[in-house]
């Protein structure tokens, strides 16, 4: 009887496991997206509209879902809290604190971490055209991890289950 | 009996999920790891089985009494 409660207790965890994994496929392309739209949003702001970095800051996270809506929340607050530090250091802070809430790979961090050392460093032209090599630097990630997404998320929702019945066959 | 027969299952349930992992990963274009994974399903099943392959061999050795 225990022995058959440990064995459930192993699959379903396994499982949920294995969906995890498979959720952090999703959630990496998903927010590229969404950090592609957050940019284009700062190009507005910035070209038409001429807003400060905080503001159109604040204003980006209201708009954004949440992981990359928090993320600029806190860009927006670090940047208004008075303790002088740059654009650049703020972007990073708030990227390596947010490294668990986002699923991106280290490749789609340094992306933005080189887009960050180029924030608030020039006039509205330059910026712009770092906001659009970003923009395409992050689609191009984007598109590779919808192709990963494509193959190892399926993948991985039946392995999971699968490792869990191995396990229980190995130990019964 | 009833310990060489579960021995029996677990080889079975061990070579039934070695086939369906190897399925996946193939599908999902891993295929040096699915390689990884049926060589593996073949040591744990050659480990569970070993005592049973001693044993074996002892008895071939006393029916013709070699020692």
């Amino acid at each position: 009887m225990v022995k058959v409660l440990g064995s459930v207790l192993i699959v379903v965890a396994s499982t949920l496991i294995g969906f995890r994994i498979a959720a952090r496929y999703a959630n990496r392309s998903r927010q590229l997206r969404q950090f592609i739209s957050a940019l284009k949003l700062l190009e507005t702001e910035i070209f038409y509209a001429a807003t400060p970095l905080p503001d159109a800051c604040r204003r980006i996270a209201k708009l954004s879902p949440t992981p990359v809506g928090a993320f600029f929340r806190q860009v927006a607050e670090n940047l208004m809290d008075g303790q002088g530090r740059t654009a650049t250091e703020v972007w990073r802070e708030a990227l390596l604190a947010m490294k668990d809430e986002l699923a991106l790979k280290e490749s789609d961090r340094s992306v933005l971490i080189a887009f960050g050392q180029t924030l608030g460093v020039s006039d509205r032209e330059d910026q712009i055209k770092h906001i659009h090599l970003a923009i395409a630097q992050l689609s191009a990630e984007e598109v590779s991890a919808r192709e990963e997404q494509l193959k190892s998320e399926k993948m991985w929702r039946y392995l999971g289950a699968l490792l869990g019945l191995t396990l229980v066959i190995l130990l019964y | 009996m009833s310990n060489e027969i579960t021995t029996l299952f677990v080889i079975a349930g061990i070579g039934f999920m070695t086939a369906i992992f190897h399925t996946i990963l193939k599908q999902s274009g891993k295929e040096e790891f699915a390689h990884w994974v049926t060589l593996t399903g073949i040591v744990i099943v050659l480990v569970s089985v070993l005592s049973y392959i001693d044993d074996l061999f002892e008895k071939v050795r006393n029916v013709f009494m070699i020692h």
